[in-house]
C-alpha cells in the first residue's frame, strides 16, 4: 500500500550560458569600404559608390555582376577561375560563366620549348615561343604539372671535336650547336675519349643539376662524381675506369650505398645536392664538390630532407599517431587521447607541423581553435622516416552519432562516453550498452569563449553538456521532510534522507560514493548490503517494478537475494478492479549511474570532451572560473500524484569546480541549512561561504 | 757589401721623399675626377648611365611589390608583421571557397611596376640626355613620348624605355631603347602564387611540400601562428634569387559553430 508522501523533488541542473546571434544582409555591394568585391552588407553606406561602382538591393548570389565565372585573357591565353564578373572586367579579362575546364582555351597542356616545359595554355605557349624565340610543342594529353615537368629534356650532347693545327680541342655540345660551329660531333662519346682530343681526365669536379660531375682539362662535364673511376698513378686505371671516361654513362653509384665521398649522384628527392665541400661535411676523396646532405637537426634529432613531425611545446599539443597506413588512431593512441581529456586540447592549445626542407626546418602552424590537429606516422622499411601532416578535426559529426557502435568507429575522431544520452532519454536495459550515451569529439575543439557575443564561442555546444536530473524523495507522512539538508548519514535515527530516495539517487552529493559502484550495482540487482543502515544510500532497493496501469508508477518488488519479484497479487493493486494474477508487471530500467562520483565523472567528462568548456587550464596555467561547472539544487514540495505542491522554495549551487583542478568538489555541508520546520516549507539559504572546506 | 750612411744625408732623402709623395698626392687628388669623368663617358654607353638611374627604384619597386601581395598600394588586405599583404582570393563566409581578386596576377604586377616607374624612367632618361650634353655631345632626344615595357621573365625582370635618342661627337649613335635588368624571379613566383590561388579557389587546400619538390630553390611557408580570422598570409622565398612574395587569402574556413 502506497502511503508514502512524495514531499520534495530536487533539481540538479550544470548549466551553462547560451548566446547566439544573428545576422541579415540586406545589399550587395560591388565594392565595399573595406576594399574586397560583391560582399553583402546590411545598408549601402557600406558600399563605394564612387565611379561606375554600384550596389543592388538583393543578395550579391543575386546580382548579376558579382556572378562567379572564369575570367579569360585573351591575349596572353591566362585563365582563372571562380571569378566574379565585375573583378574579371576591371582587371580587362574576357568573363565567361562556364566552369575552366569547359572552356577549350583555356585547357591547360604541356608546352615543350626546347630543353624547357610550362604546364600552360595552348594560347599561353604560343605566346612563350614568341617570346623566347623558340619552337614550341603544345602536349594536350598531358593534364598534369608533375607529368608535364617529367617531359623536360635536355638536348643530348656529345663530344665536338675542333681539329686545329696541332691541336684538338673538344668541347661537350649539342650536335647543332657542333655542326654550326664545323666541329665533328661525336655522339655518345666524352671529350677524354682516348685519341679524341687533346683533353684529359682530372680529379676536378663541378655542380650541374644539383649533382657533382668529374671536370676534364679543357673545362668540359665527364660522367658523374664516382672516386671508383679515377686513380691518380697512372698504373691504377682499370678498362671499366678508362671506359667511364670514353663514354657518356648513367651513374654506377649512389650516395646511400656508396657515399657522399666517393659518390656524386646526388639526389634532391633522397636528400642529397651539390655543394661546395666545407668542413664538417663528407670530404670528397677527389676535387672539392661534394653530395650534400639535406637534412636538419632539431632538438637534438635528425631528420631527413622530407621528413615532418609534429611540434611539442609551450602551447601546443603533442602530435596524434596514427596507423600510416590507414590514417586512422588507433589502440594506445586512442585510449590516450580519451584518458587525457584533463591534459590534451585544453584552451588555447594548438597543433604545428614541421617540415625538414633543403637543411631547415619549417614551421606550418594548423589551422587555431583545433581546427586543424597534426597527425603523425612513421613509414619507411624500419619506420624511421616520419611524416606528418595538418588534418581538419571533424568533431562535429561526433555529436550527431547515437549510438556507441557509430561512434567509436575508428575512421572517425570521436568517444562514446557511456551515462547520459544529449536528448535525455534512457534507453531500455537491453540497448543500454549501444545507445545510453553520448557520443563527443576525441580531440576537443575550441572556441572564442572570452567573447560571448560571437557565434562562435561554444556556448551553443557547451550546453549541451548541461543535464537536468530530477531526484526523486519520498517520506512517509509522520517522518519529518525537512532533513534533506543532510548529505552525509546520520545514523543515529536510523533513517537518512538518502534511504528515502526513489529515483536518480546518483544525483545526490556523495551518494553512494563510499558504497563503490559495483556494490550499489549489485544493491539494484536484490542484494543486501550488510552495512546498509551506515551507507549513504537508499533503502528503497525493492523499488524496481513498474505497476501495469501506469509504468511511470513504483511498486515494490519482493526480494529475495538476488532475485527481484515483480509480480504482485491483483488484489494488492489499488487499481485493479477485476482482482486476478498480474504476470506482465514490469521491471524498471536500472538507474544510469550508481554513484554520485560516477555521474559527476561523466558530466565533466563530457562538458569538457565537447571543447573549451567547463573548467579548463589553459596554456598560461590560469584556470578558467570555477564556476564554469556547477551544479545548482532547486526544491519542490510534490503530491503523491507528483503534481507541484509548493513552488521551489530555494535554488542554490551545491557544487563548483574543483580548485585542485582535479573535478568538482562538494561545499560545506553545512551551506544547506535546515531553518523550516516539519512539515512546512523547506528553506534553505547559505552559511557563511568564505570558510568552506573541501 | 754593407753601406753605412751618415745620419745628416738620411734625413735629407726622408724630407727629399715626403715632399715628392705629398706632391703626388696632390696632383692625384687635382686630376682624378677629371681623368676618371672623362674615362667614364668613355666606357659608358648611355645604357649603362640609364640602369644605374634605374636600378635602386627598380630593386625597391619589386621588394615592395613582393611583400604587398603584387600591389604597391593594397586596397584589400591584411595587415602582416607591418606590412599590408594584398589578398589574392578572399571570401567572408566560412565553409566557402574563396573568389579570385586578382585573375592575372602577372599583367597586374606588370602594370604595377610600369605605373610606378614610367615617370623614373622619363627622368633618367632627361638625365642621360643632360649627361652628354654637358660632355660635348650633340644631343637630339626624341620629340615622342616615351614608352616603358616591363617584362616579367624567368629569372629577370626586364624593363625597357623605348625612346630614341641620337648622340654626335666624332661619329654619330643612335639608341632606340634603354634597358634595365634586374636578376629577380617574381616571373616565377607570380606564377605558383597564382597556382596556389586557383588550388585554395577549387579545393580550399594546398599542399606545399608537392610544389617544393617541384621547385628546389622555392620555399613556401604560411603565416606563424596562425591568424584566428581564417586568414592565411603564403610567403614564398626564391632561394636562388633572394625573391620574395607573399599573398593573404581566406578560403574554406571552417567556423566553430555546430548546426
Amino acid at each position: 500500500m502506497d502511503k508514502m508522501k512524495r514531499s520534495a523533488l530536487l533539481l540538479l541542473t550544470l548549466g551553462f550560458v547560451l548566446l547566439a546571434s544573428s545576422f541579415v544582409s540586406a545589399v550587395c555591394c560591388e565594392k565595399v569600404k573595406s576594399g574586397d568585391w560583391c560582399q553583402d552588407v546590411v545598408t549601402s553606406d557600406d558600399c563605394v559608390l564612387t565611379g561606375d561602382l554600384r550596389w543592388n538591393a538583393a543578395s550579391c548570389d543575386k546580382t548579376a555582376y558579382c556572378s562567379l565565372g572564369t575570367c579569360v585573357n585573351v591575349n596572353s591565353g591566362t585563365c582563372s577561375p571562380n571569378t566574379e564578373m565585375t573583378v574579371c572586367e576591371k582587371e580587362g579579362g574576357q568573363w565567361d560563366q562556364r566552369e575552366i575546364n569547359e572552356i577549350e582555351m583555356c585547357k591547360n597542356g604541356c608546352c615543350i620549348l626546347g630543353e624547357q616545359v610550362a604546364f600552360v595554355t595552348k594560347t599561353e605557349c604560343s605566346r612563350f615561343a614568341t617570346k623566347y624565340a623558340v619552337d614550341s610543342i603544345f602536349k594536350s594529353d598531358v593534364t598534369t604539372e608533375a607529368a608535364c615537368y617529367d617531359l623536360s629534356q635536355p638536348t643530348e650532347v656529345g663530344a665536338c671535336v675542333f681539329d686545329e693545327d696541332y691541336t684538338k680541342d673538344c668541347k661537350m655540345i649539342s650536335k647543332e650547336s657542333c655542326l654550326a660551329q664545323e666541329g665533328q660531333f661525336n655522339r655518345g662519346l666524352l671529350c677524354t675519349a682516348p685519341g679524341l682530343s687533346d683533353c684529359v681526365k682530372t680529379s676536378k669536379t663541378t655542380c650541374k643539376d644539383e649533382k657533382v660531375y668529374f671536370l676534364d682539362s679543357c673545362g668540359n662535364l665527364a660522367n658523374i662524381y664516382d672516386s671508383r673511376m679515377f686513380s691518380a698513378s697512372n698504373l691504377g686505371w682499370t678498362p671499366e675506369m678508362n671506359d667511364y671516361w670514353t663514354k657518356i654513362q648513367k651513374p654506377k653509384c649512389s650516395v646511400k650505398t656508396n657515399g657522399a665521398d666517393s659518390c656524386g649522384n646526388c639526389d634532391y628527392l633522397e636528400g642529397t645536392t651539390c655543394s661546395e665541400y666545407k668542413p664538417g661535411m663528407v670530404r670528397p676523396d677527389y676535387g672539392n664538390k661534394v653530395c650534400k646532405s639535406l637534412a636538419c637537426e632539431y632538438q637534438g634529432e635528425t631528420y631527413e630532407h622530407g621528413e615532418s613531425w609534429c611540434a611539442t611545446g609551450s602551447g601546443l599539443n603533442p602530435g596524434i599517431n596514427v596507423n600510416p597506413k590507414t590514417g586512422y588512431i588507433e589502440g594506445s593512441e586512442r585510449t590516450r587521447l580519451v584518458n587525457n581529456y584533463n591534459q590534451l586540447n585544453l584552451p588555447g592549445t594548438e597543433y604545428m607541423k614541421l617540415q625538414c626542407w633543403d637543411g631547415e626546418v619549417i614551421e606550418y602552424s594548423c589551422d587555431p581553435f583545433r581546427v586543424e590537429v597534426c597527425k603523425q606516422a612513421s613509414i619507411g622499411e624500419y619506420d624511421n622516416f616520419s611524416i606528418a601532416q595538418c588534418m581538419v578535426n571533424n568533431w562535429k559529426s561526433c555529436i550527431t552519432l547515437t549510438n556507441k557502435e557509430s561512434c567509436e568507429d575508428v575512421a572517425i575522431d570521436c568517444k562514446w562516453l557511456p551515462g547520459e544520452r544529449f536528448d535525455g532519454t534512457i534507453t531500455s536495459d537491453e540497448r543500454r550498452e549501444n545507445e545510453q550515451g553520448s557520443c563527443v569529439p576525441l580531440i576537443a575543439p575550441g572556441f572564442r569563449f572570452w567573447d560571448s557575443t560571437s557565434n562562435e564561442s561554444g556556448s551553443e555546444i557547451c550546453a549541451m553538456g548541461l543535464s537536468t536530473m530530477n531526484v526523486l524523495y519520498e517520506t512517509h507522512w509522520m517522518e519529518r521532510r525537512d532533513n534533506f539538508d543532510k548529505l552525509d548519514l546520520d545514523a543515529s535515527d536510523e533513517k537518512s534522507v538518502h534511504q528515502d530516495c526513489l529515483e536518480n539517487c546518483f544525483a545526490i552529493p556523495e551518494y553512494a560514493d563510499d558504497l563503490g559502484v559495483k556494490k550499489a550495482e549489485a544493491l539494484w540487482e536484490g542484494d543486501d548490503i550488510p552495512t546498509l543502515q551506515t551507507e549513504e544510500v537508499s533503502l528503497r532497493k525493492g523499488y524496481y517494478c513498474s505497476k501495469e496501469s501506469d509504468p511511470t508508477k513504483e511498486k515494490l518488488g519482493t526480494v529475495t537475494g538476488t532475485n527481484v519479484n515483480c509480480i504482485e497479487r491483483a488484489e494488492d493493486q489499488e487499481d485493479n478492479l477485476f482482482g486476478g494474477l498480474l504476470t506482465n508487471v514490469q521491471r524498471r530500467p536500472l538507474p544510469i549511474f550508481y554513484t554520485n562520483s560516477e555521474w559527476l565523472g561523466f558530466l565533466t567528462k563530457r562538458t569538457r570532451s565537447l571543447g573549451d568548456c567547463g573548467y579548463k587550464v589553459g596554456p598560461s596555467g590560469d584556470y578558467s572560473d570555477t564556476r564554469s561547472e556547477i551544479l545548482i539544487a532547486s526544491f519542490q514540495k510534490l503530491t503523491q500524484d507528483n503534481a507541484i505542491k509548493e513552488e521551489i522554495v530555494e535554488t542554490s549551487i551545491i557544487y563548483e569546480a574543483d580548485d585542485s583542478k582535479v573535478g568538482l568538489r562538494l561545499l560545506d555541508e553545512n551551506y544547506y541549512r535546515s531553518t523550516g520546520e516539519a512539515g512546512t516549507s523547506v528553506l534553505y539559504t547559505p552559511k557563511d561561504t568564505s570558510n568552506t572546506g573541501e | 757589401m754593407v753601406i753605412h750612411l751618415k745620419k745628416r744625408g738620411q734625413v735629407t732623402i726622408f724630407i727629399i721623399l715626403a715632399i715628392l709623395l705629398i706632391i703626388i698626392a696632390l696632383a692625384i687628388f687635382y686630376f682624378l675626377p677629371k681623368l676618371k669623368s672623362s674615362s667614364d663617358l668613355g666606357t659608358k654607353n648611355p645604357n649603362t648611365y640609364f640602369q644605374s638611374c634605374m636600378e635602386n627604384e627598380l630593386e625597391d619597386t619589386l621588394v615592395t611589390i613582393g611583400l604587398q601581395g603584387g600591389s604597391l598600394e593594397p586596397e584589400f588586405y591584411k595587415e602582416y608583421q607591418d606590412e599590408k599583404i594584398e589578398f589574392l582570393c578572399y571570401t567572408e563566409d566560412n565553409n566557402k571557397a574563396c573568389d579570385i581578386l586578382r585573375p592575372f596576377l602577372e599583367e597586374h604586377i606588370t602594370n604595377e611596376i610600369k605605373k610606378e616607374l614610367e615617370p623614373k624612367a622619363k627622368e633618367c632618361y632627361n638625365q642621360v640626355v643632360g649627361i652628354y650634353d654637358k660632355s660635348g655631345y650633340n644631343v637630339i632626344p626624341s620629340s615622342q613620348e616615351g614608352e616603358l615595357i616591363v617584362e616579367l621573365l624567368p629569372g629577370k625582370v626586364k624593363l625597357s624605355y623605348l625612346k630614341e635618342l641620337t648622340l654626335t661627337k666624332k661619329d654619330t649613335q643612335k639608341y632606340s631603347s634603354f634597358s634595365v635588368i634586374a636578376n629577380n624571379n617574381l616571373y616565377e613566383l607570380a606564377n605558383i602564387a597564382s597556382n596556389i590561388v586557383v588550388w585554395k579557389s577549387i579545393i580550399g587546400n594546398f599542399d606545399p611540400t608537392s610544389y617544393m619538390a617541384l621547385y628546389h630553390d622555392l620555399k613556401i611557408e604560411t603565416d606563424n601562428p596562425k591568424f584566428t580570422d581564417g586568414v592565411d598570409i603564403y610567403i614564398l622565398t626564391d632561394k636562388k634569387y633572394d625573391t620574395t612574395f607573399q599573398f593573404a587569402v581566406r578560403s574554406w574556413v571552417l567556423d566553430l559553430t555546430y548546426g
